[in-house]
């Protein structure tokens, strides 16, 4: 127990080290920083964002070191987990996986946090709480995929979730962030609330809120219509996190309407913690169920898979083109559910490349939005930010290695190979394919080559089309502020560089065939937190 | 087994009692200059009787908030109080921590100026 002979353990260390074997110090992390951060916000009248911003960094990195250590320790060192105290240990649970996407995470936020900074500045919003609602975003993320009961699921789902709110409004004398908020916010309660009310009704059939629990009670269960009526509640609640037709009205909206580093974290760390809270959700409690929401996932794949890829055809504004896609890599990531525990590692391997990719593009799309808002900060207040695909045109020629970068990435998410993209698709629709859903792969399929299609046209306004006039007058702009803007781009420029290396490093494993030690790793982690399916 | 409930009789008489004096002390010793205003009924600075569709202040909605979630607090307090015997020191440690991160909060909307009408 780790509130036994409290005095004698914190003299000699060992509460530290149990802290630490507990798994649960990337939280801890967080939480003591965002607290400690809460009263400096409060207590700078300067605005000294700078300092706050790096702190906030800092423990947003530590986070994720905590949690690849202990990963570390569980996967390699074969240290078997401390026992938590049982009160604790009925409420949280320290799973591998969940440690994996604890740790990948706080990175992605680190990501739009570095991003931001010259941005927010730019736009006179560089307010310390900007970083706290990221923190305290990242850290609800990392207590839901740690939870093992429905109570700490849903504390942590909200606590994401009303943070995001926020975010996503928090350009608010800007109307379309204002109503993205609002929009995230009404739809995000309804299906918070729809959680909820699926909850209670397992809670009514099962008597427990506990994970083990509630699967002890399901897997005696003949189903009727309350079991049915629960899954179908919970299944929409966390669709709607996930961004799956039919819940995801929300998206390209919320997408384009929030900020653009916000818009990368609900793109890349929000995806992954919705990705985590399907697999939680539905191998852990619900497990007992599978006959039941196989079908039911399997239809909201195709349907996220169709509408997404339909949807961002005709769309000419990048960011409502990326919410369009990640509807589409939504449906990806349920196909990988609809197969089983034996779909996970492809699926990681596939939501991993989707992310790396995805920061690029981001990372891009804020450096111009920065460059841009700079040089006009000193004729107009209005910002012209990078917002259609038009506007990327001549880029090839203005900024080679930019368009090299990000026609890389949009290549890579495309699915083309020899990229990293092509092998994780390649390996989740063999995944599909191999466990004999031939409809769902051919379905996959033609969402794959009509992606192409709309992934290609930003790649083609970069290197084919030529500049028209009005983009000429705006580079003549760049060129003018370059010096003004000389931080932030070297700090994308490196998350840039950090992503295309990460990408390459991936396509450069899979080309020699080191994927597969990967994937036996990925699924060493999902066998360790899975163990009786 | 009806000895048990004395107590709640003897804590009613005196309330009732208590409610009462002060009533009727009131009524004997306080002076009186009744006018339209001070007849009229109050409710929080709005016209009692009125169309329900108007602008008022969006300082209440802070100040509803801000009250919602240290009364929530309180409440919170009497369930525990009432279980620490079987809570114990890790109940008492979850409190702690509870309204530590409260106090926090607190201090947070006191400094931001958030409790200031003006």
């Amino acid at each position: 127990m780790i509130l036994d002979n409290l005095g004698t353990k914190i003299a000699d260390g060992t509460l530290g080290m149990q802290i630490f074997a507990s798994g649960l110090m990337p939280q801890l992390t967080l939480l003591i920083a965002g607290l400690v951060l809460v009263l400096m916000v409060a207590f700078d009248a300067r605005g000294r964002y700078r300092t706050i911003c790096k702190l906030g960094e800092l423990a947003l990195v530590a986070s994720s070191v905590s949690a690849i250590a202990s990963l570390y320790a569980r996967l390699v060192c074969d240290t078997s987990p401390i026992a938590l105290p049982s009160g604790i240990g009925h409420l949280l649970a320290v799973t591998p996986l969940s440690l994996l996407l604890n740790a990948t995470i706080p990175l992605l936020s680190l990501c739009g946090l570095a991003t931001s900074a010259r941005w927010l500045r730019a736009q006179g919003l560089a307010k310390g709480e900007f970083v706290l609602l990221v923190l305290f975003a990242t850290l609800g993320m990392q207590l839901m995929l740690v939870s093992n009961h429905f109570l700490t699921l849903y504390l942590g789902l909200e606590l994401q979730s009303l943070s995001f709110y926020v975010l996503a409004a928090f350009q608010r004398d800007n109307r379309q962030s204002a109503e993205a908020g609002l929009k995230y916010f009404l739809l995000g309660s309804v299906a918070s609330g729809l959680l909820l009310f699926g909850i209670a009704l397992l809670y009514g059939l099962t008597g427990g809120l506990n994970f083990a629990e509630i699967a002890h009670h399901l897997a005696g269960k003949t189903l009727a219509i309350p079991e049915q009526a629960a899954l179908v509640f919970v299944l929409a609640g966390i669709a709607f996190k996930l961004a799956a037709v039919p819940f995801h009205l929300w998206t390209p909206d919320v997408y384009e309407g929030a900020p653009t580093p916000v818009t990368m974290i609900f793109a890349t760390a929000g995806k992954l913690a919705g990705l985590g809270l399907f697999i939680l959700v539905l191998f852990s409690p619900l497990y007992p169920l599978i006959s039941q929401w196989q079908p039911l996932i399997a239809l909201l794949a195709i349907a996220s898979l169709l509408i997404g890829s339909l949807g961002a055809l005709r769309q000419e504004k990048l960011k409502r083109l990326l919410g369009f896609s990640a509807i589409a890599q939504a449906g990806y990531m349920l196909l990988g559910i609809t197969v089983g525990v034996s779909g996970l590692p492809a699926l990681l391997l596939f939501a991993f490349t989707y992310v790396v990719a995805s920061v690029g593009i981001f990372t891009i799309l804020l450096a111009f939005h920065e460059k841009a808002a700079v040089s006009s900060a000193a004729s107009t207040p209005i910002m012209t930010p990078l917002s259609t695909i038009a506007q990327l045109r001549g880029l090839s020629a203005t900024h080679p290695a930019w368009a090299g970068a990000l026609a890389l990435f949009i290549v890579s998410l495309a699915g083309i190979p020899p990229l990293a993209g092509f092998w994780g698709k390649l390996y989740l629709l063999l995944a599909v394919f191999g466990q004999g859903y031939v409809l769902l792969t051919l379905i996959a399929l033609l969402a794959t080559v009509i992606g192409a299609f709309y992934y290609l046209k930003v790649a083609k306004a970069a290197y084919i089309d030529p500049a028209d006039y009005s983009q000429g007058a705006a580079s003549k702009n760049k060129k003018a502020s370059t010096t003004a803007t000389a931080s932030p781009l070297q700090l994308n420029a490196s998350l840039a560089a950090i992503a295309v290396t990460l990408l390459t490093l991936l396509t450069t494993v899979a080309l020699i065939g080191g994927l597969i030690p990967l994937t036996k790793l990925l699924s060493r982690v999902v066998t360790a937190t899975f163990p009786t399916i | 087994m009806l000895a048990t409930y004395l107590p709640i009789l003897v804590f009613i008489l005196l309330a009732t009692g208590l409610a009462g004096g002060i009533i009727v002390a009131s009524l004997l010793v306080a002076p009186r200059a009744p006018d339209k205003e001070k007849l009229s009924p109050y409710e929080c600075g709005f016209e009692p009787f009125d169309d329900a569709r108007r602008k008022f202040d969006i300082r209440f909605y802070l100040v509803a908030i801000l009250f919602i979630i240290f009364d929530l607090e309180v409440a919170f307090l009497f369930p525990w109080a009432v279980s620490l015997n079987t809570t114990g020191v890790a109940g008492l440690l979850s409190m702690l921590m509870f309204l530590g991160v409260l106090t926090i909060g607190f201090v947070y909307e006191w400094k931001k100026g958030a409790l200031e009408w003006h």
